[in-house]
Parts: structure tokens; sequence; C-alpha cells
């Protein structure tokens, strides 16, 4: 007789202790029905990719708005930030209008107003790798002048700048001559990322690495959806679909890197090492950084 | 946690959601206010009792796939709708699970008293997985004579060893209700066993 048997035999003399006296009718007829149980095998996968599904939904949702519960002053604000908008939009077409900001004609005034408006706030500093040195004195370069669309020609030397700086730096080197200031921020882009910048980030600190990536990640930085487009080794329904007692081959763990509720990994499965930062309690990836 | 399912636990593992808890509350409060990334959460917490349940009504696995995505779907897009002053999460969710059920044989069979697989007739073409079938033969008339809420009783304390308290939340029912509902089902089921029994040893 098993645990749950015995467990619902004391459930029925609890209720009812006459019930006893019928044990030898109640052991057979309980064993019959557990014997008759199902073979329950529930298919990781279905599970894993239904997840994925309710995913993409939630996205569509949040997307569309359908739950959006809005607070007053937000339905107050949007339509004056509609009309900020409009109007700032308006102001910068006047400008380029009466030409005081051009394209190419007034290229000594551009850098400025393309370097305040990509001024770095505090949080938004690339986070560097301990072991590295410190910059001292060089410009702080930023996420924002790593989304321009061209890269300054100004490299700071390589022994001041810390070597995400320099990773992000290396592919400016390659000369673009022009000395056309950056106008219009793009996306960033994989070709700048420190891990396919053509220099390996093999021999860094994994545990540095990994406090330096999830830096940049709860800045924001990115984040991984099952709409995203593949930029790393893995796609990011691979990544989502993860299952943590399987990891693929050369996908592994960096363990004790990061405080509760972050986890790190590594894939060295990729021609060069790529870091992903886990948040636990929003099942949100980040990487390959 | 099970997204990433039976992972291995170590320090600053987030805990699973305990029915009824404040964590579940907040869960559902994110979800209802827009967030509906932390409903996979919810889904992780209930996807295997829900793929049970309906199991245990459809005897056939991609009917059980099928009914369990559109269960969460459901779910997920009505959360607004669930006031937890009403019933916990997990009697919602499973009232949509049965309900589910319903719609699909109903929809098929256009029978209007069917609820789930155990109602159907021998004679009627539905799917159902082999070895199901022929793991619950000797009970399957036996059952087929109790009532849905019945034998739903009794299989998810048989077959899903549910304690009385989950059952009572599984079912929207009281612990007491659920309790005394299983011990007059089983006395139903002893007393056809004992009936049949004694025809046997007649036959003999």
């Amino acid at each position: 007789m098993n645990e749950t048997i015995q467990s619902i035999l004391g459930d029925l003399y609890a209720l009812d202790p006459q019930l006893r006296k019928s044990e030898r009718d109640l052991i057979p007829l309980l064993e019959k029905l557990a014997e008759s149980k199902p073979n329950l095998n529930l298919d990781e996968s279905f599970v894993t990719n239904l997840k994925i599904q309710l995913m993409v939904r939630a996205d569509e949702l949040m997307e569309s708005g359908k739950l959006t519960q809005k607070g007053w002053l937000s339905r107050f604000l949007a339509p004056l930030m509609g009309g900020t908008v409009a109007f700032a939009a308006l102001m910068i077409g006047l400008m380029v209008w009466n030409g005081e900001i051009g394209v190419g004609p007034k290229p000594e005034a551009t850098p400025m107003i393309a370097r305040n408006l990509m001024a770095p706030k505090a949080e938004e500093s690339v986070p560097e790798i301990p072991s590295t040195p410190k910059p001292k004195q060089a410009p702080v370069k930023t996420q924002a002048q790593d989304n321009l669309a061209q890269k300054e020609p100004v490299v700071p030397a390589p022994s001041a700048v810390s070597a995400p700086m320099m990773l992000q730096a290396l592919p400016a080197q390659g000369g673009a001559e022009s000395t056309t200031p950056p106008l219009a921020p793009k996306a960033s882009t994989r070709t700048t990322d420190m891990a396919t910048a053509g220099v390996s980030n093999v021999g860094v600190d994994p545990v540095a690495y990994a406090l330096s990536a999830l830096k940049r990640a709860q800045a924001g930085e990115r984040k991984i959806t099952v709409e995203s487009a593949q930029v790393g080794f893995r796609s990011p329904q691979e990544l989502i679909g993860l299952n943590f007692d399987y990891l693929p081959e050369g996908f592994k763990e960096i363990t004790n890197a990061l405080p509760a509720g972050y986890r790190a990994f590594v894939d060295n499965a990729s021609p060069t090492p790529e870091y992903y930062i886990y948040f636990e309690k929003t099942y949100q990836w980040y990487g390959p950084f | 946690m099970s997204r990433q399912p039976a992972r291995t636990q170590r320090q600053g593992d987030i805990h699973p959601i305990t029915p009824n808890s404040p964590m579940e509350f907040e869960i559902i409060a994110q979800c209802q206010q827009g967030n509906l990334r932390e409903f996979g959460r919810l889904y992780d917490e209930y996807v295997r009792k829900v793929y049970q349940f309906i199991y245990f009504k459809t005897h056939h696995r991609e009917t059980a796939e099928d009914l369990t995505s559109v269960v969460f779907m459901k779910a997920m897009e009505n959360i607004k709708s669930f006031d937890p002053k009403k019933a916990p999460f997990k009697a919602w969710l499973f009232r949509i699970a049965r309900n589910t059920v319903i719609d699909h044989y109903r929809a098929h069979k256009e029978t209007v008293d069917l609820e789930d697989v155990w109602d159907l007739k021998g004679n009627q073409d539905v799917a159902r997985d082999v070895e199901t079938e022929l793991k619950i033969q000797s009970i399957q008339k036996y059952m087929k004579k109790l009532k849905p809420d019945q034998r739903e009783i009794v299989l998810l304390r048989v077959w899903g060893d549910h304690s009385f308290k989950e059952i009572a939340e599984i079912t929207g029912k009281s612990e007491a209700a659920a309790k005394m509902m299983f011990k007059r089902t089983i006395d139903t089921l002893r007393t056809d066993f004992a009936l049949l029994a004694i025809a046997l040893l007649l036959i003999r």
C-alpha cells in the first residue's frame, strides 16, 4: 500500500471512523483506482514553446495597450507630450529652413550640439573591466556615443581607456576619413560590440566581466525578446527557451558572479566568448556582451 | 519557477510561487497593470497542474496540450477580470480549464450534457491515447456512473495526489464540502465494486 492510499484512508477515517470496518473493501478499491492512473509524460518542449507563445502574445498586448491601466496623470500628460514632440519637430524644421542646422555647411557648430545631446549621464557610462586601467582625463565614451552613425575619428590612447572603450573605438580605426560629425543616432550594431570587434575577451576575469555586463543589462542594453534579431551565436528563441538543467555545449554559468536574482553565462561555443545576463525575477535575458 | 524547469537550487534563486501568497498577489497585480511578462511566472507555477487536470478529462495528449494552450492564453488575456477577493487565482484558472474542456467536447459532439471524455459513450469517435485507454479500462464503467464533479474530486485526490485544501481551491468548494463529496463518492464506488466481487464469486 503506497503513501497516497494510506493518506486517503487517513482522510476517510477522519471523516467517518466507521469506515475502518470496511477497510478490506476500501484498500482494493483505492489500489484499483491508483493503478489506473494514466502515465503523464508532459513534453517539456511543449511547456517551453507555449511559454514563448505566451510571451509573444504578452508583448503584443502590451504594445497594443489593451491591458495597460494608465493613471490619470499619464492620460493627462500624453496629449501634452505629443504636442511637445510636434513643437520640437516644428522648431527643428524651422532651424533647418533658416540654415541654422545644416547637414554639411557648418561642420564646426555641430560637434558641440552632438556632444551636448549625447552627453553621458552618470549611470550611462560604460562599465569597465576592473582589471583594466582607468582613463585619466580621457573623455568618457558612452553607450550613447556608441549609437552614433559614425565613429569619431579621435581614439583615446589605449593606455588611457578601459577595454570596452578600446573595443568600441576599434572599428573607427579603420579610418573614416570624413570629419563630418555625426548627427543621427542609430541603434547600436553588433559590429561595434566588444565580443565581435575582432578583439577576443578571452583572458578577462569572467566574474568582473559579468559584473560589467550586468551594469549594461541593468541600463537596458541588449535586451533579448523573442522578436529580437539574432546578433550573437545563439538565437533569441534558443535563449528564452533554455533549460538550465541542460545547457548547450559551451554555454556555461559563471557561478557566484552576480548578486542574488541575476545569473551570468558565458557562451564559449561562439568564435569569441559571449556573455549573457539573466534576470530571474523578470525572466529576461540580456546579451551578448 | 519552472519555465526553465527543475534546476538546481542555489543561493539567490527565486522561490516558486505559493498559491495565495503575497508574491502571487503581487505578480497578478503587475499583470493587471499591464506588465504581462510577469504572467510567465504564474504559467511556470501552474502549467503542469493544469495540463494534468485536462489530461484526466481528455485522455489524449495532443488534445490536452491544445486545451492547455487555450487556457493560458485565455487567462492571460482576461487577467484584468480576475478579482482576488472573489476566489483564489488557482480556482479561477482551473475554472477556465474546466470550461475549456466542456466547450471542447460540446463543440465537437453537439451534446449539451457532455463535460469530458468520461461522458462519451464507447462508440463515439474521439481521440484517446491507447495506453491510457487500456489502463482505465477496469474502472471506466464505474467512473462513468459518477457525476462530473464527483469524478473530478476522486481523480484529483487519487490520481493527482492533491490535498483536500488544493482540491477545494481547484473546484471552488470548501474543504469540508470536498472531503464529504469524496467520502460519498468512495462509498458509491465501494458498493459497486462489492457488487461486482459478489457477482464474480457467484459465477465461479
